[in-house]
């Protein structure tokens, strides 16, 4: 039997059959306005609110804005657990905010040792790693490397039954990328946006079924994400 | 032309001497491997023999690397590569001031036109480019690049070095081969992890001389190193006066002449220096050996050849077995009256035996010497 990591949300995790299979390194791909932050945010304060240690690597904002913006929602990320940044966006412009720093986007041996660094001081390895957003990080290298790259991190981070989740921004990037992003992952979010209303749907899962619906995804800051049928 | 010094002495053996100047010279690195700093290492190596430097860089600010560099006033110039895509300000010599992500054919063009300025008139220089990851599987723009810079480089005769991330190529592939066509020397540094401690080693690929050799970075240059090295074996076998013997300085902890703790040294030999940890022989501190094992790179197993205690000896290979680490037997005691052959111990064993004579330090060091060997004939442990 394949052991579960809950995704935080009860109907997705009905819709994965008990949520998303461990070791596995799922894509959210949708755009800013669709809650893809949120969504992600909150699949860390899960765990954390579990006892968790987990890992944030954030590339498009800085550790202090990531907590903010949790706690909007009512998420103290400080809070239960113990959840350990990689700063990928402060060598931008101020002093890092971790320990775990990099000083710039470019240098993919930079990145993965000081990825592999943060790994290495969670004891037992993480259950739940965010990566947020590939987006950025394309911003600075081709494909290949990236894809490279997140695949030495998910390794590394899934190892001990943990789950992964990367984040890529819909409109950013042409089809053909998006596709040779998700043939290197093991499962697929799709966010998207009609008419006001943000879509959620499973677009592949490996290692189990899954329903194929789309579900109305709301999120408010006094009640945090909500899925519909 | 004399040849160019590299920072280790076994790399200019293998190279007959060093790099021959006007080359172009590839580090492919592992992504375990932090390629910046074996650059700065070097760097700091040709700064420390008078070399003027040039240092190109397109994935940080200057201020990063000019930290790392000895006399930066004086011998190094900076071709920055970075601010412009941050539109920020720079102190650096040289400026491209196009943006890579917005212009990128003009800015190669601009990075090759700068990196030639920085060179001309300058005597047998180092240069380094860091890096290549914006080039990584573009070997049409690789090779415009190098054709464009040989001009000045066999002028001035500078040895070029150029940085470039280990995405996962085939050994044997047709990647590596467009790498050892397009480069004069081709060094892949090559990172083994084990629990977070990571042994670091190049092999030289280009020019095909088979050479492997282990390295860490000290302020000015590289040294041969070993993390860590493990002797175990059933009690009174000899692992004490093994770590002993191969260390410079070591410590250990003992009752009656038992080891209860662990023994520690460091170890120095033909210039390649490891970290060895000896553990106690009795089951009870099987505890210590499983620890240590999460991180340590190859083990000896050491046996009293007058009475090898198979048993224990078996019961901890099997113990470390699940590692996938190197092992050697060292059938000890073959100086005393009674000892089995290496050969009786080794058909018992099923592993390699080397015959030593630990109390006089006899063949210890041609057993490190192969067990090192075995170890950087790994490959990568978890990456791949």
């Amino acid at each position: 039997m394949v052991e579960r990591i809950s995704t935080g949300i009860s109907l997705l995790d009905e819709d994965l059959q008990g949520g998303f299979p461990a070791e596995s390194t799922i894509l959210i791909i949708g755009d800013k306005n669709t809650g893809i932050n949120q969504l992600v945010n909150h699949f860390i304060y899960s765990g954390l609110q579990k006892g968790e240690e987990d890992l944030y690597i954030t590339l498009n904002k800085q550790p202090s804005d990531v907590k903010d913006n949790s706690e909007h929602y009512g998420w103290n990320l400080e809070e239960d657990g113990d959840l350990t940044f990689v700063d990928g966006y402060s060598w931008q412009m101020d002093e890092p905010e971790s320990p775990f720093a990099v000083t710039g986007l470019s240098d993919l041996n930079e990145i993965s040792m000081t990825v592999i660094d943060a790994l290495n001081s969670i004891d037992r390895g993480p259950k739940r790693t965010a990566f947020n957003s590939v987006t950025s990080l394309l911003n600075y290298m081709n494909i290949g490397p990236a894809t490279k790259l997140t695949k030495v991190i998910s390794s590394k981070a899934n190892k001990n039954g943990g789950v992964m989740m990367i984040t890529m921004y819909d409109s950013v990037h042409e089809d053909q990328m998006k596709e040779r992003f998700k043939n290197a992952v093991d499962g697929v979010i799709l966010l998207k946006q009609k008419k006001n209303t943000t879509y959620l749907g499973v677009d592949q899962m490996t290692k189990t079924d899954h329903a194929t619906e789309w579900r109305k995804l709301g999120t408010s800051s006094d009640k945090g994400i909500v899925l519909q049928k | 032309m004399d040849k160019v010094e590299l920072p280790l002495e076994k790399l200019n053996e293998a190279l007959d001497g060093g790099i021959k100047p006007g080359s172009n010279v590839l580090l492919l690195t592992d992504l375990v491997v932090n390629k910046a700093e074996f650059a700065g290492a070097l760097t700091n190596f040709r700064i420390e023999n008078g070399d003027q430097v040039l240092y190109y860089l397109n994935n940080k600010m200057p201020e990063y690397i000019e930290k790392k560099l000895d006399n930066v006033d004086e011998q190094v110039e900076i071709v920055d590569g970075f601010s412009a895509t941050l539109d920020k300000d720079t102190d650096a010599e040289y400026r491209i001031d196009t943006n890579i992500q917005e212009e990128r054919t003009e800015y190669v063009k601009e990075a090759e036109e700068k990196i030639k300025e920085g060179l001309d008139g300058k005597e047998k220089p180092t240069t380094v480019v860091d890096s290549l990851d914006p080039f990584v599987g573009q070997w049409d723009e690789i090779g415009d690049i190098l054709k464009s810079l040989k001009p000045v480089s066999e002028e001035t005769g500078s040895v070029n070095y150029f940085l470039l991330p280990n995405i996962g190529y085939d050994e044997e592939g047709e990647e590596v081969e467009k790498m050892k066509d397009a480069f004069d020397y081709v060094f892949h540094l090559k990172g083994l992890e084990r629990s977070g401690l990571i042994l670091k080693f190049i092999e030289i690929m280009e020019p095909d001389v088979k050479t492997r050799i282990p390295y860490d970075s000290t302020p000015t240059g590289l040294a041969m190193y070993v993390p860590k090295l493990l002797v175990t074996g059933p009690t009174n076998s000899g692992k004490t006066e093994t770590v002993q013997t191969l260390s410079e300085t070591s410590v250990s902890a003992d009752e009656g002449g038992t080891t209860v703790a662990l023994d520690n040294g460091q170890v120095s030999m033909k210039g390649v220096k490891a970290d060895i940890f000896g553990t106690p022989g009795e089951k009870r501190f099987d505890w210590a050996m499983n620890f240590l094992g999460q991180s340590i790179f190859g083990s000896f197993i050491m046996v009293d050849s007058r009475d090898p205690n198979y048993e224990r000896a078996k019961d901890i290979v099997d113990n470390l077995k699940d590692k996938e680490i190197p092992l050697i037997v060292l059938a000890n005691f073959q100086n005393k009256e009674g000892a089995l052959s290496p050969e009786e111990i080794e058909e018992e064993m099923g592993l390699e035996t080397i015959p030593v004579d630990a109390k006089h330090g006899k063949n210890l060091e041609e057993a490190l010497e192969r067990l090192m060997e075995k170890i950087l004939e790994q490959n990568n442990l978890n990456f791949e």
